[in-house]
């Protein structure tokens, strides 16, 4: 029962966490001044 | 590697090793935390200040107006996250205690003229500028360059429009809360414009050597 809400906590986390990557990618820069290195998988060459 | 990028690879791997993600999609995921707890940051960070500075309110409107339209237009950046949150208190405080004490309290017909000069600048800089690159985001693809262009145009004409029914509001209410907040917006969305220049550069670059990053050497070491 725990594991089982833990996992589908781990879940949202994760989709969030990839929309607001794959969105960040789509746009010009970050929110602020400072810009990391985008991850490979999101880099558009 | 700094406080916030541990951080975000610390929460990446925890929820990557629960749902069994291979090396890129935690890759991903830490990336989209990283983005997450830097806004989180940035954005209490100029509250904070904001609220000592007594200029909360007009602060986060121009921060919020410059931001959007950064995300079309980009710019220049802080070598460090804790830099980029720094400079940010500092400029959006400053703008707000400009917009607060000044802007607001010159005559009406000069704040028109400000907010159209503005705009004005804006419009050019956009036009001949934008999109501005970074080093670890180059924008060399040309489709996505044309597209960014087209929405950072698109975004200041929208505050071109929100600015005039702003006005509008204000000359038929005396409510000067209208006023206010469109000279934020057009402050925001002028001080982003100016990111995009030299001027702009050179504050970001002088604020972000002072605070030991490294954009004056970056730049200098790739001349």
């Amino acid at each position: 029962m725990k594991k089982g809400l833990v996992l589908k906590v781990m879940t949202l986390a994760a989709v969030m966490l990839s929309f607001l990557a794959t969105t960040t990618t789509a746009s010009a820069c970050w929110w602020g001044l400072y810009q990391p290195e985008e991850p490979n998988s999101l880099r558009e060459e | 590697m700094n406080r916030i990028d541990k951080i975000s690879k610390s929460f990446a791997s925890i929820v990557s090793s629960n749902l069994s993600l291979d090396h890129d999609q935690e890759e991903v995921l830490a990336y989209g935390a990283f983005a997450l707890f830097q806004t989180v940051l940035s954005i209490l960070a100029i509250a904070a200040f904001g609220l000592l500075l007594g200029v909360l309110a007009e602060s986060m409107i121009i921060s919020f107006a410059a931001a959007i339209l950064r995300k079309f237009s980009g710019g220049v950046h802080a070598t460090k996250p804790l830099n980029c949150a720094v400079i940010g208190m500092i400029i959006f405080g400053v703008l707000g205690l400009l917009v607060k004490h000044l802007f607001i309290n010159i005559e009406f017909v000069y704040v028109i003229g400000l907010m159209a000069s503005e705009f004005a600048f804006v419009f050019y800089v956009m036009i001949k500028y934008c999109p501005v690159g970074s080093v670890n985001k180059p924008l060399k693809n040309l489709d996505k360059r044309k597209r960014l262009k087209q929405q950072s145009l698109m975004f200041t004409l929208s505050m071109l429009a929100v600015n005039i029914v702003l006005t509008y509001f204000y000359v038929h209410t005396n409510n000067i809360n209208f006023l206010t907040v469109a000279v934020c917006i057009s402050t925001g969305i002028l001080w982003q414009s100016i990111t995009l220049v030299s001027l702009g550069h050179i504050i970001i670059e002088s604020l972000d050597t002072f605070m030991g990053g490294t954009t004056i050497l970056n730049r200098r070491a790739n001349k």
